[in-house]
């Protein structure tokens, strides 16, 4: 890149001001005080980097009005470009145009500045004599230049430190107040926690161990509590023994014995006042057994009095009954009549057979008068019936009658079929002459009058239609049946059935003529046998009746059988009167003997009194027999009571008597050693009650400590705290995890920064420190030939042939900007990059130099030149003068104070 | 009666183990995680009662440690207790964890508990209605380091019916895990057995399903951010040559690690929707809570946006917000691995600052000389702090960490 023009349209005092005709190579351009020599410095920064904001203006370049603006042509690669900026927002927008018309200002002002921060340009390629005293710090020189000469747009070693701040801001050795120290605090704090609490567990552990212990020591305790409780029990038991033998023995003396005497006395004073008649007593066994059979006596006695009235009224009735037999009977006779078995049965047969014969004669005499009457009024019916047809009754009737049907059904059948018609009332007229025949035939045959009546009627009206239907009928040529029939003409249909059925009804009326007459000469005849049969059985009865005495009366059979049967009532009564006297002798019999047994048992009874004050007097006789027995049985009761008293006073005295050694055997039953006596005793149950209480208070510590403790693990076991404290700890842990790989990052990077960078100043920057020695000394004429600037330190230090070390603050103003100026200049020289295009601008640094060193720097930037543009400003004709001499082909041109 | 058994297998509950690498400040998380141990516990035993198995199998480190705090073996005899009540044996072995033979030092577990022998591999005959189901193969760790190959003293007895082998040991010589009762699985198939219950390696597994089947249960509930997706148990059908095992989550909390693509985040904005996206994701995923733990990777301009302050409050927000959705999503962490947005393989030939320190960098790790670096650099830091409250990123990943940082304000600083 080589500056062509610069033109200032507003900047400082420049006002539309240009500097043209600059040179690729040396340009030196002289100008007065207030000439803009500063200003087109400073503008050509501002051009390429943007006009500086407010808070960092260079009030100097502030124009008096309007805007900071400017212009700059160049050469870049060939080419003409522009680039023109106006102060605004972010430092106003550039504008370059190059050959090709307007291009990407960003783009290209990138390409020109290399990489080279403002601050950098600064310090190297536009700088003037102020800049050179703003930089005389030499940590900046080597900031920027190192940044510059590493193609950075930050400076390593500010790389470096903001790394090491930032680290810091996690970790720092001895801080306190960065996270990762608070963390660690905190870690500490909750390990401690964790320690204390784990500490709690493992006491808990402990705890549980004792837990176990106490459980055996609980068991033990128990045990033995147990035991000793038993042994207290047992020493109590032994001392509560005997102060029950001693109260038994004070209640033995002092109530149950006398108590017991007195009740001995008592008793036997009873049983002496009970008197028992003995002989009564003696008796009372047979007395009970009378008193037994009083009942049976009494039954006896009872049945001896029925038997007694029982006698008269059957000798009154055996009286009464052979009276009834008939006169002319007595006791004796009817005694004598052999009645039962065989001969009754006879004549019971006879009676009956007679009775049954004579049922049979009336019976027949019925059945012959209702033959007999039936007989006569079927014979009157036939009679009407055969009238009505013309036919006179008598002998050989039936076969005219069937004759003349057969005549009468001929000459119908050839009357032809045109009388058909009126065959149906003559059978309706025929049936119902059959119909009344019947019902009068079977009227008379029953007597029913009426009936019969009725049914006549009937018949006659039945008869006189059928004739009449049958007289209508008109047969053609059976003369003979005409004359058979006594008809002069064939009857009419309803005529000729007529006839037809008269002549039926007088066929059937005929036969039940025939069949009365029959029935009636039957019964005539067995009306005769019925006869005969009743005189049979009374010559039977007859034979049978006769040898009974009953001859009299043989020909009644049912007379002799009614004598026949009272005179057996008297014989019954007879023999049963015989029975009852029989009994009541031998109740009374009874009686008596019951009578004489109680005598003998002691019953005051006399013959004179009745059987009925027996019972009475037995049972008096067994109360007094009873009542001795009671008083006996008292008595009895009384004497064992008395014996079982006198056993209990004798059971007392024995138990008073060994109520002594009974104490004495429960004291030495303990078994205790050295007891024995109730004293010993006595102490021993101190002594074991004491020892039971103070076990039991034992028991229960321990056992409440038990409690305590299964209680605190209980609540160890459920407890958390741990848990929740070793996540809390994982928490800080991860925090210092994290702050620490923060901490490491920036650490380890500012360490690689750092190492890189002394590596870079050891490698790189003795070649730029041995450049700026030797120009240097090229300017010191050969005073100062080396420049010393140690690795970490920001420090120069030049030395000469005799000349000792001396800082840069030991140098004087001119000699130090000398070294200073010597130095860009050897960065300058080292840089390779694209940067290295970008012209040097320099504002009258060399005002403070003397003519020879002026001239030799002259010579040195010259040749500088001779790669890059460089601009060098001045108000010196010195200066001029110089560079005439060092180049004079340099560019040379002039400003006007503005 | 049915010639196959229904058991549960489960191991390394680590009852007692407190939860490390978490930072539960909201008391929800912290709450869920104090019960999750036991919660799991639980359900295992719901398990065994609603499926109403023949037994349950634990294949060591029931307890976090031979002498375990109180809270956890009262909790782990109450569920004891609870399977005595329906019927269901148990048979356990103790790990690397509770080692040791006898009772445990509290407790005094139910009669229905049975543990295996350290001294020598047991057999236990498991008895249904009177006769002899299936033959249980178990040992216990004496001591918590035992380097010999347990599982070559497991023999099946000719009169086995069904044989299951209970064994906490570390199978393949899997990284990562203790190499306690090393063996393998050709070890396992020579034993004879039908079914193989292991524990130690805390992470799911059926390690072969081919009989004999092999199955690490992993724990029941994840213990701490390494023990990332789906815990459980598995509940087994065995019979004689053959076992189905069907893996049953029980975890009530779950851990997960997400990787955050930020390449194409430009903003705070886009950095809030990306990891609400993810916590999104995750959650659908699970179907309880997750402490999620997000790691922020790719080349991104925002990088700048991904630290200090700045990264705290937009997680605190996001979570905030995650906490009140269910399952709730708890962000526990969030580490920036994003790399700066810059070629750094061209950086290695750049001629100057950048380029010497990228060079040094490459120099230190190919030497082997990060470690140092990196210990030269902290030693103040590693003096002061505990070795386990030091973050656990290694010497190479720091430096390059380093490294991207330095770059963040050497290169990007001045744009």
């Amino acid at each position: 890149m080589r500056i062509k023009s610069i033109e200032a349209r507003r900047f400082g005092a420049l006002i539309d001001s240009d500097l043209s005709g600059l040179g690729s190579g040396l340009n030196v351009v002289y100008g007065p005080n207030e000439a803009g020599k500063s200003s087109y410095t400073a503008l050509v920064r501002h051009l390429l980097y943007g006009f500086t904001d407010k808070r960092r203006a260079e009030r100097h370049y502030e124009p008096a009005d309007g805007v900071r603006a400017g212009r700059l042509e160049f050469d870049l690669d060939g080419s003409l470009w522009t680039l023109e900026r106006a102060d605004g927002k972010g430092g106003g927008d550039p504008v370059v145009v190059g050959p090709n018309g307007p291009s990407n200002a960003q783009d290209f002002l990138s390409r020109v500045r290399g990489g080279v921060s403002e601050e950098v340009y600064r310090a190297v390629f536009g700088f003037g004599l102020a800049e050179l005293a703003e930089l005389e710090s030499l940590e900046s020189i080597h900031s920027h230049l190192h940044a510059t000469v590493a193609g950075l747009s930050v400076n390593p070693r500010d790389a470096y430190l903001g790394l090491e701040k930032e680290a810091a801001t996690y970790f720092k050795s001895g801080g306190s107040a960065q996270p990762v120290a608070k963390l660690l605090r905190e870690l500490s704090a909750k390990r401690k926690d964790i320690r204390a609490e784990r500490a709690e567990s493992e006491g808990a552990e402990a705890d549980r161990e004792r837990l176990r212990e106490l459980e055996a020591q609980v068991n033990r305790a128990g045990e033995r509590l147990v035991g000793e409780r038993a042994r207290l029990a047992e020493v109590e038991a032994a001392l509560a023994g005997v102060a029950q033998i001693h109260d038994e023995r004070v209640a033995l003396e002092r109530s149950e014995v006398p108590e017991v005497q007195r009740k001995l006395d008592v008793l036997r004073a009873a049983a002496e006042a009970i008197v028992v008649d003995e002989q009564v007593l003696a008796r009372l066994d047979e007395l009970n057994e009378l008193v037994a059979r009083l009942d049976q006596f009494e039954s006896a006695r009872t049945q001896l009095a029925s038997s007694v009235q029982r006698l008269n009224e059957l000798d009154s009735a055996n009286a009464q009954a052979i009276l009834r037999v008939g006169e002319g009977w007595d006791a004796a006779s009817v005694a004598a009549v052999p009645v039962g078995g065989q001969v009754e049965d006879a004549a019971e047969q006879c009676a009956q057979d007679y009775r049954r014969a004579v049922d049979v004669q009336a019976e027949a005499d019925r059945v012959a008068r209702l033959a007999r009457e039936r007989e006569v009024a079927t014979r009157g019916a036939a009679e009407k019936a055969v009238a009505a047809i013309g036919i006179s009754y008598e002998p050989g009737v039936n076969s005219v009658v069937d004759q003349r049907i057969e005549a009468i059904d001929r000459l119908l059948a050839s009357a032809g079929s045109a009388a058909r018609g009126s065959v149906l009332p003559l059978i309706l007229s025929l049936m119902l002459s059959l119909a009344g025949a019947g019902l009068t035939g079977w009227a008379v045959l029953e007597r029913e009058w009426p009936v019969a009546i009725v049914g006549g009627a009937v018949l006659l009206v039945a008869l006189v239609l059928a004739i009449t239907v049958a007289r209508r009928r008109h047969p053609a040529d059976v003369t003979a049946y005409l004359d058979i029939l006594g008809l002069v003409d064939v009857p009419s249909g309803t005529k000729g059935l007529d006839i037809k059925q008269a002549l039926y009804v007088a066929r059937d009326v005929l036969k039940d003529d025939d069949e009365a007459s029959t029935v009636a000469v039957d019964a005539e005849r067995v009306v005769a046998d019925a006869r005969a049969e009743v005189g049979r059985v009374e010559k039977e009865c007859s034979k049978i009746l006769t040898p009974l005495g009953l001859g009299a009366v043989a020909a009644d059979p049912s007379t002799a059988l009614s004598i026949l049967r009272r005179v057996r009532e008297a014989q019954g009564l007879a023999q049963e009167l015989a029975r009852t006297a029989n009994q009541a002798i031998k109740l009374r019999a009874q009686c008596k003997s019951f009578a004489h047994r109680a005598v003998q048992t002691g019953v005051e009874l006399t013959d004179e009194q009745e059987f009925s004050e027996v019972a009475a007097l037995v049972r008096l006789a067994v109360e007094r027999a009873r009542d001795s027995a009671k008083l006996a049985g008292e008595r009895n009761e009384a004497q064992r009571e008395v014996l079982v008293t006198e056993k209990e006073l004798a059971r007392l005295s024995q138990r008073l008597q060994g109520i002594g050694s009974r104490i004495t055997e429960t004291v030495e039953g303990v078994q205790l050693p050295d007891v024995r006596t109730l004293a010993d005793l006595e102490a021993i149950a101190g002594e074991l009650a004491r020892e039971v209480e103070r076990l039991q208070g034992n028991y229960d510590e321990v056992r409440d400590e038990r409690a305590r403790l299964a209680e605190r693990l209980t609540a160890v076991a459920d407890d958390d705290t741990l848990a929740r404290m070793s996540l809390q700890e994982s928490a800080v842990i991860e925090q210092m995890r994290e702050a620490g790989e923060q901490y490491s990052i920036r650490a380890v990077a500012a360490q690689l920064i750092g190492t890189t960078l002394r590596k870079y100043e050891r490698d790189r920057q003795p070649a730029v420190v041995a450049r700026a020695a030797s120009l240097f000394e090229q300017i010191t004429d050969g005073r100062y030939g080396e420049v010393l600037s140690p690795l970490g330190e920001f420090e120069l230090t030049v030395r000469g042939e005799g000349v000792p070390a001396r800082g840069q603050d030991q140098l004087s103003t001119a000699t130090a900007e000398q070294l200073y100026l010597t130095l860009r200049l050897a960065y300058l020289e080292s840089l390779v990059g694209p940067e290295s295009a970008l012209p040097v601008l320099m504002d009258d640094v060399l005002v403070n130099f003397d003519e020879e060193r002026r001239l030799e720097t002259a010579r040195i930037i010259a040749e500088f030149a001779s790669v890059r543009q460089i601009i060098l400003f001045t108000c010196q004709e010195s200066t001029l003068e110089a560079f005439s001499k060092a180049d004079p082909g340099h560019t040379s041109l002039s400003l006007e104070r503005c | 009666m049915s010639d196959s058994v229904r058991f549960v297998h489960a191991a390394d509950l680590h009852l007692g183990a407190p939860f490390k690498r978490v930072q539960a400040a909201d008391s929800r998380v912290s709450d869920a995680l104090l019960v999750a141990g036991t919660l799991a516990l639980g359900r295992i035993v719901d398990l065994c009662i609603d499926r109403d198995v023949d037994f349950l199998l634990l294949a060591g480190d029931v307890f976090d440690s031979a002498t375990p705090h109180p809270s956890a073996q009262h909790a782990f005899r109450r569920a004891m207790e609870e399977l005595n009540t329906a019927g269901i044996p148990v048979y356990m072995t103790r790990g690397n964890h509770d080692p040791g033979d006898g009772r445990y030092d509290w407790i005094d577990l139910p009669d229905n508990v049975r543990v295996f022998s350290s001294a020598q591999v047991e057999r236990v005959l498991h008895e249904r209605e009177g006769r002899a189901s299936c033959a249980i193969h178990g040992w216990s760790f004496p001591s918590r380091e035992v380097l010999d190959n347990v599982a070559k003293r497991f023999r099946r007895d000719p009169g086995d019916q069904i044989a299951i082998g209970v064994l906490h040991a570390n199978v393949g010589d899997r990284e990562g895990w203790d190499p306690y009762a090393p063996c393998s699985v050709v070890d396992l198939r020579d034993a004879g057995m039908d079914y193989w219950a292991l524990g130690h390696i805390h992470l799911p597994e059926v390690v072969s399903a081919e009989t004999p089947v092999v199955v690490y249960p992993g724990s029941p509930q994840g213990l701490d951010p390494g023990e990332s997706g789906e815990h459980g148990c598995f509940l087994v059908e065995a019979g004689p040559g053959n076992a189905t095992a069907e893996f049953v989550p029980t975890a009530s909390v779950r851990w997960e690690t997400v990787e955050v693509d930020m390449s194409d985040v430009f903003d705070a904005q886009g950095v809030r929707r990306r990891i609400m996206s993810s916590c999104q994701e995750i959650r659908e995923g699970s179907a309880c809570p997750v402490i999620l733990r997000i790691e922020l990777a790719g080349r991104t301009a925002a990088r700048r946006l991904l630290t200090g302050a700045d990264l705290t409050a937009l997680v605190e927000d996001v979570t905030a917000e995650q906490m009140e959705r269910s399952p709730w999503v708890w962000i526990d962490r969030v580490t920036n691995h994003t790399r700066p947005a810059m070629d750094v393989g061209a950086l290695l030939s750049d001629p100057g600052f950048v380029g010497d320190l990228m060079r040094d960098v490459q120099e230190m790790i190919d030497a082997g000389q990060a470690a140092s670096f990196v210990q030269e650099a902290l030693e103040s830091y590693l003096s002061k702090v505990p070795t386990e409250a030091q973050p656990d990123i290694d010497a190479e990943s720091l430096l390059i960490a380093a490294r991207d940082a330095a770059l963040d304000l050497l290169v990007q600083g001045g744009e």
